[in-house]
Formats: structure tokens, C-alpha cells, sequence
């Protein structure tokens, strides 16, 4: 009896799992082909790509690098991130004078638009956030789950090349509110945690040719596939812990990242070196004790990780148009 | 085993179902069942469906073309009628084959019901859409409704299995010649057919191509872009 119950439930978990992957290339579909209203309440100033593009270049970009945050998948809005992640963003912001650092990104959207903004669903996302913000987490899996399908979604070759250019509209964006100009050439880097990874090479697939600047990407447990976006990016560095099993899955599920097939962007980039493998140290994907947030474990044993990330990562974007080794970074052979 | 029962709208999807089950299962029975007459409405409508089950899955054409909603509807119900038409030329196709090479007396009409029947694998093509696993799960259902189409022949040919793959492999391979040689026509013709039913061109004729018709669109040439 009990045993037939669990299994209708895990039946019905499968169908609403299903129906949320059939359902997940939709949003950004709909929003290419014009079916959503999605750009109709946006700022005639910040619109798409091709709106940056025809803008004309009036002056100078406030900062002299750019930094974009992008957050995993556990994100519900562009104005909503983790303690841990804004704890970290402060830290390397104050680090990088001359810097500008874009952190109201939303990379799970075409718009900007977080879960709670006006949705279908607005009314349980904004439910589970209440409840993740009392740190009831079991319901979080659910925006975990929509984002996760969003990640795939980027990295699906058939719909990968209409949500990157939404992302990099949404990207673009972001830079321009904090006065980047397009065409100024100012390198920028994007920093992604897990799914953001997968997010910002998809997004350098167009960022390349629209900004005609140096892009660097900083992936922090990154989930990435053999994106064609890998073509534009002139340095990846990946940073990865030995406790995080996570970061491995691109390298497992997607073929172009098996050394099988020397061709794929993602080989092609290890082939030319442009791929920089940083071992972290023994974190997991998830916080405490993860990228951003030490253990009491950790604090006990006096292991300062997340520190030390942040002093590489400061480092990195110190020299945005360099390569920059460390002592102990694995350089990985094509192929690998 | 199959009752063949279409007295009622409930009873003939019934029927329906438990036929195209029983042809995913790749049971010999199910396709013996469709030999009689009478049971061409219920393949119809299998065909059909798997038909709009594709363009479902593959709608991303659609979508990167921006049909309008209303558009991307008729074009489901036209990839439906589409699928029909190339379930008599496939099938005239492999019928052909099996008559030249293995002097079969198979009635045309007879052979159109099974292959149909074949079909039903694709009726699952919707899962297509999803990201990741869609590409396999659609080489998937290929070769499931191939596997399909290779018992509807034994059945109703009384084949063995070289002959079936022989004769399926060839009566494809001669609609593709047929498709850029005389055919060429009515290839036409279904292009300008899904053309306007959709309502524009659709110059995005798959994925591959997708970025740099976006990047030509909307970064190198605007203007052509999307408004």
C-alpha cells in the first residue's frame, strides 16, 4: 500500500519534471518570435544586441574593466543574491579599484525579469523564496530544477543560439547601466558560478562580435558545454573544488567536451591554451564551504579557500587582457 | 487480441491507442489486426498525430522563423496532412521494391495500412522538445518506427528479416533520388504549401545555422532584424 502511494508519487514527480523540461525552451522561444510581451515595458535605451549596435558611440566608458556576475542556478532575480555571493562581490570589488562590477544580472531570463517579477508563476516562486528566506530549502529544488532546464536550454545547440543572444541582450544591458559604451573595446569578464558558466560562454557566442572587446570568463564550479561561444572568449579560467562533483557534469554529458572529438569548440580551446584549471582546494558546489562561504570545519582547521579564490580572482581581473598563471593551476592538454 | 471497435469517438481512440501500443511493442499481432478493411480512419489519424507530434518536437524552425501563433498551429495541422502523403510514397516506394525484386502480390492498399501502423513510434516525437536529450530521443524514435516498419513488412509480406531490411532501405533510398530528381515538384510545391501556412519565408530552414543568421540579422545587417 505503502510502497504503490510512494510510487504514483514519484510517477507524478516525473510527469511534472517532464513537462517542465518540454516546457523550458518556450519562454525564450516565444520572446524570439515575438509571442511574449516581453519587451514592451523595457527602456528604449537598453534593448537587444542589435539596438546596442546601431547606438552611437557618444563618449568614453566610465570604468576601464567591466565584471559581470553571474549567479547559478539556485538564482531567483537579478536583484536578489545570496549573502555569501554578495559578501564575495564586495570583497572583490573593493580590491579592483577602476573596476565596474555588474551584479543585477538575472541569467535565467530573456528580460531581466527575476521569478517573482510578472509571471505566470509569480505567485509560487515568490512562496518558495519566502520560504527559502526563513531557510526552509526542500521547495528551493524547484527553481533549482527550472534553471537547471534553462542551463540545458543554453547549451542545446538547437535552442542555445536564440536564449544567448536574449543573455547577451541581458548582459549588454548591464553593462550599459553601469556606462559601458559599446564599441569602446574595454575588456570585461564574466564570472560565472555553476550553471552561469554554461551562460556566459553561450552569451560570448554574440558578446564577441557586438563589443569587439576582450572577454575573459571566470567560472566557479562551472557547468559548461563544447558552446560555439568558446570561439570568442580569449581566456577561461575554471575554477574547480576537489569536493565538487557538480562542475565534472559538463565534462560528462556533453560529447564535444570528450577528448573523442579534437574539433569542438571546447577542445579547440584547450588545444590553444585557452583554458586555465584552478584547483581550489577540497570545497564542495554548495556554500558553506563551497566557493564563497567557509565551513566551521574549514574555520577550525584555519583553511581560508574562499580567501584565497578571491585573491586569484582579483588578480585575474587585474590583468584582463593577460594570461595569468598561479603556482599551482593544472593547465589541462587538449583533449583532456 | 485487437478489437477493432470505432462505434463510438471513445471507442475508436481506444482502438487507436491499443493499436499503436501494440506496434511499439513491435507485436506482429497489432499489424496483423489492421489487414481488414475498415481500419483506414484509425492509421489516419496515428499518421496524423505522429505528424503534429514531429513538428511539436521540431518547432524550433518555427519559432526561429517567428510564425505567429496562429500560424504555428495550421502548420501543425499541415505537417500532419504532409505525413500522410509521405506514408503512400514511402510505402509505393518499398511496395515497388518488394514487387521487382521479390515478385510479391501484396495489394498496394494492403501494404499502406501496416506501414502506416509503423507510424506510432512518432507519436512520442513531442519529447523532442526537450533540451538536451531531445536530439537523441529523436534519432530514437527513427529507428524504433523503422524497427516498426521492418515487422509491418514481415507481417504482411511474409518477409524474412533480410528481405524486409532490403526492401526498406531501398524504398527510402529511391524516394531521396526521387525527392532532387522528378520529384522535384512536389518538393516544391510542399515548400511553398508550409511557406504560406506559416505566413513567412522560412529562410531558417534548421538550428545549424541559426547563429549566424542571427548575427547577420541582427549585428551585421540590423536592419533585417528583429524589430
Amino acid at each position: 500500500m505503502i510502497f504503490s502511494f510512494i510510487m504514483q508519487l514519484l510517477g507524478i514527480g516525473l510527469i511534472l519534471i517532464l513537462l517542465m523540461g518540454l516546457l523550458s525552451p518556450l519562454e525564450s522561444m516565444g520572446w524570439w518570435a515575438g509571442w511574449s510581451d516581453v519587451d514592451k515595458d523595457k527602456p528604449k535605451v537598453a534593448g537587444t544586441p542589435k539596438d546596442q549596435e546601431t547606438q552611437e558611440i557618444t563618449g568614453q566608458s566610465e570604468a576601464g574593466h567591466y565584471v559581470v556576475y553571474l549567479s547559478g542556478i539556485g538564482a531567483i532575480a537579478g536583484d536578489f543574491l545570496e549573502k555569501e555571493e554578495i559578501a564575495f562581490l564586495d570583497k572583490v570589488e573593493a580590491c579592483v579599484p577602476g573596476t565596474a562590477v555588474v551584479r543585477d544580472v538575472f541569467p535565467y531570463a530573456m528580460n531581466n525579469k527575476g521569478l517573482t517579477g510578472h509571471r505566470t508563476f509569480r505567485s509560487l516562486w515568490q512562496w518558495i523564496k519566502d520560504l527559502k528566506l526563513k531557510n526552509k530549502l526542500l521547495m528551493s529544488n524547484l527553481i533549482n530544477l527550472r534553471n537547471l532546464f534553462q542551463v540545458a536550454v543554453s547549451a542545446d545547440r538547437r535552442y542555445g543560439p536564440i536564449y544567448n543572444y536574449g543573455t547577451a541582450g541581458v548582459i549588454l544591458d548591464g553593462l550599459r547601466r553601469k556606462g559601458y559604451v559599446v564599441g569602446s573595446g574595454i575588456p570585461f569578464t564574466l564570472i560565472g558560478y555553476s550553471g552561469g558558466g554554461q551562460i556566459a560562454v553561450g552569451a560570448a557566442t554574440y558578446l564577441g562580435p557586438i563589443l569587439k572587446a576582450p572577454i575573459q570568463i571566470i567560472t566557479l564550479g562551472g557547468v559548461m558545454a563544447d558552446d560555439p561561444g568558446f570561439a570568442n572568449v580569449r581566456h577561461l579560467y575554471q575554477f574547480h573544488g576537489e569536493k565538487d562533483p557538480v562542475q565534472a557534469l559538463g565534462k560528462v554529458c556533453y560529447a564535444g567536451r570528450w577528448p573523442i572529438l579534437p574539433h569542438s569548440p571546447w577542445n579547440i580551446a584547450l588545444a590553444e591554451g585557452r583554458i586555465t584549471v584552478i584547483d581550489v582546494g577540497p570545497t564542495t558546489h554548495n556554500d558553506p564551504g563551497g566557493y564563497f562561504l567557509q565551513s566551521e570545519e574549514q574555520k577550525a582547521k584555519g583553511e581560508h579557500y574562499q580567501d584565497r579564490t578571491i585573491d586569484r580572482i582579483v588578480e585575474i581581473i587585474n590583468h584582463p587582457t593577460e594570461v595569468v598563471s598561479f603556482s599551482d593551476e593544472k593547465q589541462l592538454a587538449a583533449g583532456a | 487480441m485487437y478489437t477493432i471497435d470505432t462505434t463510438t469517438i471513445f471507442h475508436f481512440l481506444q482502438t487507436m491507442w491499443a493499436l499503436a501500443w501494440g506496434a511499439m511493442r513491435l507485436d506482429p499481432a497489432a499489424f496483423k489486426a489492421v489487414e481488414p478493411a475498415g481500419t483506414g480512419l484509425l492509421i489516419t489519424a496515428i499518421v496524423f498525430l505522429a505528424g503534429v507530434s514531429e513538428t511539436i518536437g521540431q518547432s524550433v524552425v518555427l519559432f526561429a522563423n517567428r510564425v505567429k501563433p496562429g500560424r504555428f498551429a495550421l502548420s501543425l495541422l499541415l505537417n500532419g496532412i504532409l505525413f500522410i502523403v509521405s506514408v503512400f510514397i514511402l510505402t509505393g516506394s518499398i511496395w515497388g521494391i518488394a514487387k521487382v525484386l521479390f515478385h510479391t502480390d501484396v495489394p498496394y492498399i494492403g501494404l499502406l495500412r501496416e506501414a502506416g501502423l509503423s507510424y506510432a513510434p512518432l507519436l512520442f516525437s513531442f519529447f523532442v522538445l526537450l533540451p538536451y536529450m531531445g536530439i537523441f530521443i529523436n534519432r530514437a524514435l527513427s529507428v524504433w518506427s523503422f524497427l516498426a516498419l521492418l515487422v509491418a513488412l514481415k507481417v504482411v509480406m511474409g518477409f524474412v528479416l533480410w528481405q524486409a531490411l532490403i526492401c526498406s532501405i531501398f524504398g527510402w533510398a529511391l524516394v531521396q533520388v526521387l525527392k532532387y530528381t522528378l520529384g522535384r515538384p512536389f518538393v516544391a510545391i510542399e515548400r511553398w504549401l508550409r511557406r504560406i501556412t506559416a505566413g513567412v519565408n522560412l529562410a531558417v530552414e534548421s538550428p545549424d545555422k541559426l547563429i549566424e543568421t542571427i548575427i547577420e540579422q541582427t549585428i551585421d545587417n540590423p536592419k533585417g532584424g528583429k524589430s
